[in-house]
C-alpha cells in the first residue's frame, strides 16, 4: 500500500481511531485515510471475532455518503422554501403598508375639510373673503367661495349672534337674511359632503 | 464478543457522540467504522444474506445518525446502536412477511427461500471463504509481531484499554503506547494489502 500522508500524520489518525487526540479529528479524510480506517478497523474485529461472513471495506463510506446525500438534499428543500416565504412576506408587507397609506390619506383629508369648514363655518363679516374665490374650486359644479363674497353689498354672516350695528332691520329682511344664512348652510354643508367624497374616491 | 473492549471505548464514544451533536460528522464516521462488522453481525442474526445485513446495518447507522440529536447518553452509544439495529433488522423480516403472504396468494413457489422467509445467498461460501482468508493473513500478521507492539496491540484491541491504561500497564509513556500500536497496523496492513492484492 502506498501511503503518501506523513507518519506523524497516520499516527494521529490511529490515535483518533482509538478515540484518543480527537482535538486534532480532520473535518475531511481523504480516501486513503478512509481506507487505512476501514483496514484498522478490519483487524480490530478480526482480533475480537467480530468479523461477519464478509468484510466490505467501503461501508462507512457507503454510510456517510447517504448521510451526506441526505443532508445535502434537506439544506436544498429549506433553500427552496427560503425564498417562497421571502415573497410571501413581501406581498404582506406590501399590503399592509399600502392599507397604512390609504387610511392615513382618508383620516388627513377629513381632518383637513373639517378644521377648514369649522373656519369658514365662522367667518366673520369683517374677514375679507375676496382671496379666498378660487382658492378651493368647485365640487359638483358649486363653488364655495361664491356664495362668501360680499361684493353684492349685502354681508353674509353665518353666525347668527352678529348684528350689523349700522341700522336696525325690517321684519321682512330679517325672515330673507335668516332664510339666505339656511340656504347658505346647506350649501357648505353640500360642499362638504362632495369634497369629501371626492378626495375618498380618489 | 469481548465485554470490556466494548466497555473501554464508551468514553471516546461519548466525546465522538458530544463532537457529532456539536455538527462535527468526521466523528461520526469514526464510530460506524468503529463498529460496523459488529452491527453487520448483529443483523446477520437475523438474516442470512451478507447483503442484506448490510442493508440493515446501513439503515441503522443512517437512523442512529437522524436520532443522535436526541441521544441523551442513558445507555452507551453502542447499546441504543445495538437497539436500533434489532428494530431495523425485525421491521425487515416483517416487510418480507408481508410480501412473502402477499406472492403466496399469487401462487408463485418459494424454491429460493429458506425457512424464514428470507433469500439465500448462492455465493455465501465464498464470501465465508474470503473472511476466513482475511482472519488468517491478520492472524498470521500478528503472531510475527515483535512482542512489545503485539503486547500494546492486543491490550489495545482485544482488552480495549486505553493509551494511559496500556502505558501503566507495560510502563512506558503514552507516546510510545500511541507509536506501537500504529506500527503494529501498518505492519498488519501491509500483509492485508498483500493478500488482497
Amino acid at each position: 500500500m502506498q501511503i503518501n500522508k506523513s507518519a506523524d500524520n497516520l499516527e494521529t489518525l490511529s490515535a483518533n481511531f482509538d478515540g484518543a487526540a480527537l482535538d486534532k479529528l480532520a473535518s475531511k479524510l481523504s480516501a486513503q485515510d478512509q481506507q487505512h480506517l476501514e483496514n484498522w478497523s478490519a483487524i480490530g474485529a478480526v482480533l475480537r471475532d467480530e468479523l461477519p461472513t464478509k468484510t466490505d471495506f467501503d461501508f462507512a463510506s457507503k454510510v456517510m455518503s447517504a448521510i451526506g446525500k441526505e443532508e445535502k438534499a434537506v439544506v436544498q428543500d429549506d433553500q427552496a422554501f427560503v425564498p417562497q416565504k421571502t415573497s410571501g412576506l413581501r406581498f404582506v408587507s406590501f399590503k399592509k403598508l399600502g392599507i397604512i397609506l390609504t387610511e392615513t390619506v382618508v383620516a388627513a383629508s377629513v381632518c383637513m375639510i373639517t378644521i377648514f369648514g369649522y373656519q369658514t363655518w365662522n367667518a366673520q363679516d369683517n374677514v375679507s373673503l375676496g382671496n379666498a374665490v378660487g382658492t378651493m374650486g368647485t365640487v359638483s359644479g358649486v363653488n364655495l367661495a361664491s356664495y362668501q363674497n360680499r361684493a353684492g353689498g349685502n354681508a353674509i354672516s353665518l353666525d347668527q349672534n352678529v348684528q350689523s350695528s349700522s341700522r336696525q332691520l325690517t321684519a321682512q329682511e330679517q325672515r330673507e337674511l335668516a332664510q339666505k344664512r339656511e340656504q347658505e348652510a346647506e350649501r357648505i354643508s353640500n360642499y362638504l359632503k362632495g369634497y369629501v367624497l371626492n378626495t375618498a374616491s380618489n | 464478543m469481548n465485554l470490556n473492549a466494548t466497555d473501554a471505548n464508551s468514553a471516546s464514544d461519548e466525546e465522538l457522540v458530544r463532537r457529532v451533536q456539536g455538527g462535527q460528522t468526521s466523528a461520526y464516521n469514526l464510530l460506524v467504522v468503529r463498529y460496523q462488522h459488529k452491527i453487520i453481525q448483529v443483523a446477520q442474526k437475523f438474516v442470512s444474506d451478507y447483503a442484506d445485513a448490510s442493508d440493515i446495518a446501513q439503515e441503522a447507522f443512517i437512523k442512529a445518525y437522524k436520532a443522535l440529536p436526541n441521544f441523551r447518553g442513558e445507555s452507551s452509544f453502542y447499546t441504543w446502536l445495538y437497539r436500533i439495529a434489532v428494530n431495523v433488522a425485525k421491521s425487515y423480516l416483517e416487510g418480507l412477511s408481508r410480501q412473502k403472504n402477499q406472492v403466496d396468494v399469487d401462487g408463485e413457489d418459494f424454491e429460493s427461500k429458506d425457512t424464514h422467509g428470507v433469500l439465500t445467498d448462492a455465493t455465501t461460501p465464498d464470501r465465508i471463504i474470503e473472511s476466513e482468508e482475511l482472519k488468517k493473513v491478520i492472524l498470521q500478521a500478528v503472531s510475527e509481531l515483535p512482542s512489545e507492539l503485539r503486547t500494546a496491540f492486543t491490550l489495545r484491541e482485544v482488552e480495549g484499554l486505553s493509551y494511559d491504561e496500556i502505558a501503566d500497564a507495560v510502563k512506558v509513556p503514552v507516546g510510545t503506547v500511541r507509536s506501537r500500536i500504529f506500527r503494529a497496523r501498518q505492519y498488519i496492513e501491509s500483509k492485508m494489502q498483500q493478500f488482497r492484492n
